[in-house]
């Protein structure tokens, strides 16, 4: 569904991410796992437009895709979580919602409200609430909440666990499995390996802006100490 | 009952600046930019309607003259977005601001260039004459600014906090990078807020107009200068706290003008400002402000 072919990315002090090949297919959740400032983030921008790359070319259901405006990119189908949340704080929670589903026009988005609100009660119960007065987990399901009013067939999550507590963080992946199950296409960015490994199909390991594992979280398991070596998860298990 | 007079007088004042003051708050909200050319839009919309309407379609009525001020000025507004703004946005905040003080003076130049320096006098017919009952004389053109006012900022109210488009633009000017990743076109929502925020200070052109009757090039300077207070005296950014500081500047300064000495209400208001920042820094209403700025 997802393709990235030679994907190099390039500020001003140098390649931030070079040569990266990726696939997502239909229906998976795809990990990228690696430590802070490998580039993850960095890719995800790129898939969002928000990024520019050096080279290389980003393919969505078929279609080249790279260079496509911020703006454009959730028309294709693309929503993306961003690290950090980045909800908006001054608008209540029905807002936020309400401006996740943007790229539809005008109309009361019912249908995709109640569904939101379904998976997460909590945003129904604080829907007229200032979304920045919520706690950070009540504004992760609200991030994700917003991602899927566009109605994507994709969802980039980019640290979701980024700051919450691990009661929260259990509870957030619940919800992104159900999302997952409902036939969600999931590109999860973690720093957290073992949380990742837990509930992805597949990943890949990035380390200084380069891929350098790819498998299934048995297969990785399997290839321990290399995972240590690359991510430094050794002195933790 | 002569303080009933003052007070309608004063608020009718005061809603004018508060017009001009969103239209201030509300571009300083999308873009972090303080928009020193904005009574200078103010000021030349003035010019344009007088030059339009009254010397060449005379006797208009006052509601069409409205509208007109609100497009001339929209419309302004938004070229001085693309001229003075736009080629800057990947700049240190200070480059627009002093392309915004450039745009500021070439308004006013040209201004002088084509009207030239004295001050024109007219009058716009609000269709309305004088009211008065239980001894209280107020003139029509008030009654007609202040209800005007009430009326403009109650749509834009609307506008801003029950509509899709109104939802964008709070959503660009809290963060418009995440903004952008939901589809909205952060360019298209500086245009806009451009537009609608000039087109305020266009409505406030026409009222002004109606009760002054009177144009001078360095009339934009001073409007804008008041709008600048009025934002900072209701608190920075805040779109309540913009027409709370207009209200007040207005009804200040007819106090002033009536009790005192009409020489001194630009410096008893401005020294009003100056207390209550030194008593509360971020305005009357105002959080503290972003260190974006």
């Amino acid at each position: 569904m997802l393709e990235l072919h030679d994907l190099t990315i390039r500020y001003d002090a140098g390649d931030v991410v070079r040569d990266v090949n990726m696939t997502i297919r239909q229906g998976e959740i795809v990990g990228l796992i690696g430590s802070n400032g490998a580039g993850k983030t960095s890719i995800m921008k790129t898939i969002s437009g928000l990024v520019k790359p050096r080279s290389g070319r980003i393919l969505f259901a078929g279609q080249d895709i790279t260079g496509t405006a911020p703006s454009a990119v959730p028309r294709l189908g693309i929503s993306h979580v961003p690290e950090g949340r980045r909800i908006f704080g001054d608008l209540t929670v029905e807002e936020n919602l309400l401006v996740g589903a943007y790229r539809h026009g005008r109309g009361t988005h019912a249908a995709e409200l109640e569904r939101v609100y379904g998976l997460f009660p909590i945003l129904a119960e604080r829907r007229k609430q200032r979304a920045g007065n919520m706690s950070g987990g009540e504004q992760q399901m609200l991030a994700i909440g917003r991602a899927l009013m566009a109605r994507p067939s994709f969802l980039i999550l980019d640290e979701p666990s980024l700051g919450l507590a691990p009661l929260v963080i259990r509870s957030v992946f619940q919800m992104i499995r159900e999302i997952h199950r409902e036939g969600m296409t999931i590109l999860l960015v973690e720093q957290n390996v073992e949380l990742a490994l837990r509930h992805v199909d597949r990943s890949y390991v990035i380390q200084s802006g380069e891929i350098v594992l790819e498998g299934t979280p048995e297969e990785l398991r399997a290839r321990e100490g290399i995972m240590d070596a690359y991510l430094g998860t050794g002195e933790k298990h | 009952m002569l303080i009933l007079e003052q007070w309608i007088n004063g608020l009718a004042l005061g809603g004018v600046y508060a017009l001009i003051a969103l239209g201030f708050t509300l571009i300083f909200g999308v873009l972090k930019l303080f928009h020193m050319a904005h009574g200078d839009v103010f000021m030349f919309t003035g010019y344009i309607v007088v030059s339009i309407v009254v010397f060449a379609f005379g006797g208009l009525p006052f509601f069409v003259v409205l509208l007109i001020a609100m497009a001339v000025a929209s419309l302004l507004g938004m070229a001085v977005e693309r001229v003075a703004f736009r080629p800057y946005r990947q700049s240190d905040e200070i480059i627009p601001l002093i392309s915004g003080i450039g745009m500021s003076l070439i308004l006013q130049n040209l201004a002088l260039l084509i009207w030239g320096p004295g001050q024109i006098n007219y009058s716009f017919n609000v269709g309305i004459g004088n009211v008065s009952f239980g001894g209280i004389q107020i003139t029509g053109i008030r009654l007609v600014i202040l209800a005007a006012s009430i009326v403009i900022v109650l749509i834009f109210n609307y506008w801003l906090y029950r509509t899709r488009t109104g939802r964008a633009v709070r959503a660009t000017a809290a963060d418009p990078q995440t903004a952008s990743m939901m589809g909205i076109r952060p360019e298209l929502i500086i245009l806009l807020t451009f537009g609608v925020g000039s087109a305020l200070a266009g409505a406030a052109t026409a009222l002004v107009g109606a009760l002054y009757g009177a144009i001078y090039p360095a009339l934009g300077f001073s409007m804008g200068l008041k709008a600048f207070a009025a934002s900072i005296l209701g608190g920075l950014g805040n779109m309540t706290g913009a027409v709370v500081g207009g209200l007040l500047l207005g009804v200040l300064e007819v106090f002033t003008a009536s009790y005192i000495n009409v020489a001194y209400q630009d410096a008893i208001a401005m020294g009003i400002m100056i207390l209550v920042l030194l008593i509360r820094p971020n305005g009357l209403l105002g959080k503290a402000v972003e260190d974006k700025l």
